[in-house]
């Protein structure tokens, strides 16, 4: 019986660490936690999708260049935002397309999922 | 690869580019390729490029000016070449934000924003004459109006509100020899709820979009969640849906439960639902699933650790009956260098046929570097890549 309680524990714990969110990270600038990523950039329709939709079609390797602060990558949006609907990604090392997963809003570019922003 | 060591060069020398502050840039955007079949050998370039795209700018408090240009230069063909990309010229009435006219090529494309999705994505329009006379006016009540047209084909006009009070609106149109399209979008805030709406008008078909956002019956110090009815009114048919997104205020987490249903066939809704958490270990897991009209199937559930320097994770995905599973690692030894392996195959297969990927990449705030190989069972490539921007 002490066993089944043990391992009952065990298993509640780890399911805690593995599924449990964590907290939240406070801040009014996007963010996005990859430690392992060598670049992030935040791109969406407010600047041209970083290069994509313009006639070059490269990514601009300057352009929404996140800061990587203990690896979580931060970068405040233009302040000129119009009202309404913005796509906008997480590029990483180039080449990545990631969805924001603090924002559950999502619609596609090209044949990307992205994720949508209300600024309203 | 002769192109790419070019680039790599210039790169290196970026410091020596120096930049003037009385308005006028110079800048320039490299970007090169490199690969290779390496079952025929390393000599067997499939394609080597380097294009450089040269870009000034001048701006001042009434006028703004840029030009773009693109170098090509290709070792398989011998071939190189100088083109303008795009060009353009702007005066604004000195102090004010509303009022400018100008003149540009190869510079802009239409885009209609929409409600879920565009209603035109960028580039949508194969604009053949790139040369746009551009005409922005306003101020009036803080109404600002714009006009671009491309050559004698194609106009691209609209007027947005400013907040007033109440909501915001935009009217859009986009005309193109015979044919024309009109966007009327915006959003009402009436405290409690905001009504949204995209009215859409192509030829003499009218749709209709509208969703009412701002309803949250269950909301905490932790997670709110916010229920979304939604409808679209076609020509042809009627659709309606709701969905309920849940946000994480202090935890990261975030998710949503759509179900959207054509009246015509109550029987076979879409159910879309997807859930992201970031876990207290710092395992990033990420589920999404649709099941189109209670038919076709695709989901993917996917877990990465991404709290360390070395992360590593796997994903699953499944297309009506076909799996397929890739397995990640990825190693940043230091800032700005990152390493990734990815092995991944179909596995409802008795004989799965994976594929493998070897990608080091380094990274700057003004350049991103690739090496990638890739093999499978038929094949093994190397593809080198540079992108770099000097000013």
């Amino acid at each position: 019986m002490d066993r089944l309680i043990a391992l009952s524990l065990l298993l509640f714990s780890f399911s805690c660490a593995v599924f449990v969110p964590a907290e939240r990270i406070d801040s009014d600038q996007m963010v996005f936690q990859y430690e392992s990523a060598a670049k992030v950039q935040l791109i969406g329709d407010w600047n041209n999708w970083g290069g994509l939709t313009s006639s070059s079609m490269i990514v601009d390797p300057s352009c929404g260049v996140m800061e990587n602060i203990d690896g979580v990558w931060v970068l405040s949006l233009p302040g000129n935002l119009e009202l309404g609907r913005h796509r906008y990604a997480f590029l990483v090392n180039g080449s990545q397309f990631f969805t924001d997963p603090l924002n559950p809003e999502r619609s596609m570019f090209f044949d990307h999922e992205v994720s949508v922003l209300l600024v309203d | 690869m002769t192109a790419l060591f070019l680039a790599l060069a210039l790169v290196l020398q970026a410091e020596s580019v120096e930049t003037e502050e009385s308005g006028l840039d110079f800048g320039l955007l490299f970007h090169s390729t490199a690969s290779a079949d390496l079952k025929t050998g390393l000599a067997t370039l499939s394609s080597d490029s380097l294009t450089v795209f040269p870009r000034g700018s001048f701006s001042s408090d009434w006028i703004n000016s840029s030009a773009e240009g693109a170098l090509n230069y290709s070792v398989d063909s011998t071939f190189s070449s100088f083109e303008t990309v795009s060009a353009s010229i702007s005066i604004r009435w000195p102090g004010s934000p509303w009022i400018g006219t100008g003149a540009s090529m190869g510079q802009i494309t239409p885009f209609l924003p929409g409600m879920n999705a565009p209603v035109r994505e960028w580039q949508s329009y194969d604009v053949t004459d790139s040369t746009v006379v551009s005409v922005e006016a306003g101020g009036l009540l803080g109404f600002q109006g714009f006009w671009n047209q491309f050559g004698d084909s194609l106009s691209w006009y609209g007027v947005n509100s400013p907040w007033l009070g109440f909501g915001t609106v935009r009217w859009n149109g986009i005309r193109e020899n015979s044919s024309e399209l009109e966007t009327l979008s915006g959003f009402l805030d009436l405290q409690r709820i905001q009504p949204w709406f995209l009215f859409v008008k192509e030829y003499s078909d009218w749709t209709y979009l509208t969703e009412v956002r701002g309803w949250q019956p269950f909301n905490n110090h932790q997670y709110s969640v916010e229920v979304v009815p939604s409808a679209f009114f076609g020509a042809d048919s009627t659709t309606v849906g709701i969905t309920g997104y849940l946000h994480g205020k202090s935890r990261a987490v975030s998710g949503s439960v759509a179900v959207l249903n054509d009246i015509d066939n109550v029987s076979q809704p879409t159910i879309d639902a997807s859930l992201d958490i970031l876990s207290v270990s710092g395992i990033a897991w990420a589920l999404s699933t649709r099941l189109d009209e209670l038919e076709n199937f695709h989901g993917e559930l996917s877990g990465f650790y991404r709290k360390s320097p070395a992360g590593c994770g796997g994903a699953l995905e499944m297309f009506d009956d076909s799996l397929r599973a890739t397995a990640t690692a990825l190693y940043s030894p230091v800032q700005g260098v990152s390493t990734e392996f990815s092995v991944m195959s179909n596995i409802d297969t008795n004989s799965p046929k994976p594929g493998c990927l070897l990608r080091v990449i380094g990274a700057g705030d003004d350049f991103t570097g690739s090496v990638t190989v890739e093999w499978g069972e038929n094949s093994k490539t190397l593809r080198m890549e540079v992108s770099a921007w000097i000013d």
